[in-house]
């Protein structure tokens, strides 16, 4: 007899504990690492101008926002320049826009992922949601060189930034996860998405400052994740203070989404490859 | 020490009204509640197997018996209504040849990609691309995007990664049917390999002779149920009776002027059979007695399609057909290869006299299953109910 330890699969009626697939995650995570990197392949390939597309979209989108915002209508964005303010939101929301919007469809647009073969399901959200991050590498490089032209140097305080990346990161993939599951049995999403995307972005601070918010407003806008990590990333990266209720509030809701993304995943997935 | 253990599988399936489809369906079903007509369809009902280390299983069965049903359940793509499962050791399931693979992604992104979704590591893969390769024949072709690849290759490159899986269970379901013969040959070699190296392999195909040339152990499902757990060569014959007595309808002599007494659907070889290719040929055989003839008494064969609506329907007038030495017909009435669309169908066979009256109708009977051997249809749901002979020209 060998001695390798053998694995001993049980396969029941009920689905495994959270914890158990975790570790399953985990042990195929070269595999959320392939798809990744085929997403991000796939996503400019039979583009005329390919990869340029990651450029192009926040740069020009910023042009339109300042030339409206800094001539029409103006915010008050302290001593930040309005197109360095629009393009600090922009980067974030245009992220987590097109994690949302590729993660909801990844399992209806590749059925055989589930229906011919098994791997823990979630990895398919989080490949989408991983692959959208390619662009916003692009974005903060554009970011940095901005804030050269404005002569703009951040603070100490500019590595807190990388705490509202992540959580991004984390709101990206929970909404991935649920949006990815409740489409593939209802395929309203499909319809409903970029209208609730539309809605999302004007009620989140992207081309204008979370302070235009009356304080006693701000804390129940807060409820929208997107409130506390586009306010917390601008205050890191342009030296103002942190509005650490709001914050606050924004963390728990992505917590909290993230629960819910992922126990309805749960809940779903089971039936996955009989309804898709 | 069993690699597999089944017990009391279960799966059923909501049928009709499969639940709620769109938010709309869910909020109409939920205020008509109770007025929802569903029903289960039973595709695995109590199945229970044993399976050693380093046996070869062969499943078969008709389509829609659960064969399917099983592999998905042991490969975990969907989960049993009730009862369990153990297997032993790393499983890897081949259910499809290429899953994953992407037309715009070269061959080698391919092999990674693909490899990764089978459950190969990263590691492995490397170890063994050169092999995988080479196994393929693409050869120069492996950095070019696959959507410049001919079927051919697309597929030779697809089974290859899945021929260098190396689980301790595999599970293969009816993938060895791609490529030229040539490499269906080597393919078949490769399988012999598998089965060589003591692993337990459960194997899904509508090629009898490949099953049993490659297994030992045979279980036969009918209707989601286990109809015969033992040798191969044993489940074969089991599902051949199976077969022939349900192509095959025998009717009581009715002491009329003409009768049938059976009917049967065969092979071109003459055994009777009910599932073909799309490309063989299939003869209904009609058998039965003349006691008094009848001038101008026709047969009348209509296939049916699986709305029972015809699909065409054939007259003979039966004098043509006997030989007057004997009382006895057995006549057959030949329908070529690459006709019929794959479907499922049945005949309706009837005696006419001259002035249309009915001697005898035996309807739906002699059931019949076509299935596609490679159509260009084959993606498709529905195909009509014959293959199109027509041709595109410009003008």
């Amino acid at each position: 007899m060998s001695t390798r330890s053998v694995e001993i699969l049980e396969i029941g009626s009920r689905r495994n504990g959270f914890a158990a697939e975790l570790r399953e995650i985990w042990a195929a995570r070269e595999l959320l690492y392939f798809l990744t990197v085929r997403d991000i392949k796939l996503r400019y390939k039979q583009t005329a101008v390919g990869v340029a597309w990651a450029v192009l979209q926040p740069v020009v989108t910023t042009a339109i926002f300042a030339l409206l915002f800094s001539r029409f209508a103006r915010f008050d964005t302290g001593d930040v320049p309005y197109p360095l303010f629009a393009l600090a939101g922009l980067m974030l929301w245009l992220f987590i826009h097109s994690a949302v919007s590729f993660a909801s469809g990844s399992f209806v647009n590749h059925t055989n992922l589930v229906t011919k073969v098994y791997f823990p399901r979630m990895i398919v959200p989080l490949a989408a949601t991983l692959a959208a991050l390619f662009d916003l590498i692009f974005s903060v490089l554009i970011f940095v060189g901005m804030m050269a032209y404005y002569r703009f140097a951040p603070g100490v305080q500019v590595v807190w930034a990388l705490l509202f990346l992540v959580l991004a990161l984390v709101l990206g993939a929970a909404m991935g996860i649920l949006l990815a599951a409740v489409n593939v049995r209802f395929r309203d999403v499909k319809f409903a998405l970029p209208f609730f995307l539309q809605v999302w972005m004007i009620a989140s601070p992207v081309f204008y400052p979370a302070s235009m918010i009356s304080e006693k407003w701000r804390l129940v806008f807060a409820i929208n994740p997107l409130v506390g990590i586009l306010d917390g990333f601008r205050s890191a990266v342009f030296g103002a203070p942190f509005d650490w209720p709001v914050i606050g509030i924004s963390m728990a809701a992505t917590v909290v989404l993230l629960i819910v993304g992922i126990t309805i995943f749960r809940w779903m997935e089971d039936s996955f490859a009989d309804i898709v | 020490m069993e690699a597999i253990r089944a017990t009391d599988l279960s799966k059923v399936y909501q049928l009709g009204e499969r639940g709620a489809n769109s938010l709309r369906d869910l909020l109409t079903s939920a205020t008509r509640r109770g007025k929802v007509k569903r029903h289960d369809l039973w595709a695995l009902k109590g199945v229970s197997f044993e399976l050693a280390e380093g046996e070869v299983l062969g499943l078969i069965g008709r389509n829609g018996a659960g064969k399917s049903t099983l592999l998905k359940i042991l490969s975990r793509i969907t989960r049993p209504t009730s009862g369990k499962a153990m297997i032993r050791g790393r499983v890897g399931s081949l259910l499809e040849v290429g899953t994953g693979f992407h037309s715009e992604l070269t061959g080698r992104e391919n092999v990674y990609l693909n490899g990764a979704i089978l459950g190969m590591k990263r590691a492995e893969i490397d170890k063994k691309f050169d092999e995988i390769v080479a196994f393929s024949e693409i050869g120069e072709f492996l950095d070019t995007p696959a959507k410049h690849y001919s079927s051919g290759m697309y597929m030779r490159l697809a089974f290859s990664v899945a021929a260098h899986l190396e689980p301790d269970v595999l599970i293969v379901d009816e993938v060895l049917a791609v490529g030229d013969i040539g490499f269906q040959k080597k393919c078949l070699g490769k399988m012999d390999e598998v089965r060589r190296s003591g692993r337990t392999v459960v194997f899904v195909s509508h090629n009898l002779g490949s099953l049993a040339q490659i297994c030992e152990r045979g279980i036969l499902l009918d209707h989601g149920q286990l109809r015969y757990d033992g040798s191969i060569r044993g489940a074969i014959e089991e599902y051949l009776s199976m077969l022939s007595s349900e192509s095959q309808v025998e009717i009581a002599d009715t002491a009329k002027d003409i009768a049938i007494t059976s009917a049967t659907v065969t092979h071109e070889n003459g055994r009777p059979a009910a599932e073909f290719f799309h490309d063989e040929a299939f003869s209904v055989v009609l058998r039965g007695r003349v006691r008094q003839h009848r001038r101008g008494a026709m047969f009348c064969v209509a296939l049916l399609n699986k709305y029972k609506q015809r699909v065409f329907t054939e007259h003979k007038v039966i004098e043509e057909l006997l030989d007057h030495r004997t009382d006895e017909f057995s006549v057959a009435f030949r329908i070529p290869g690459s006709f019929i669309a794959p479907n499922h169908y049945s005949f309706l066979i009837q005696i006419f006299t001259p002035d249309g009256e009915i001697m005898q109708e035996l309807n739906d009977v002699c059931s019949l299953q076509v299935l596609d051997g490679g159509t260009d249809m084959v993606s498709h749901q529905d195909y009509g109910d014959v293959l199109s002979r027509g041709e595109w020209h410009v003008g």
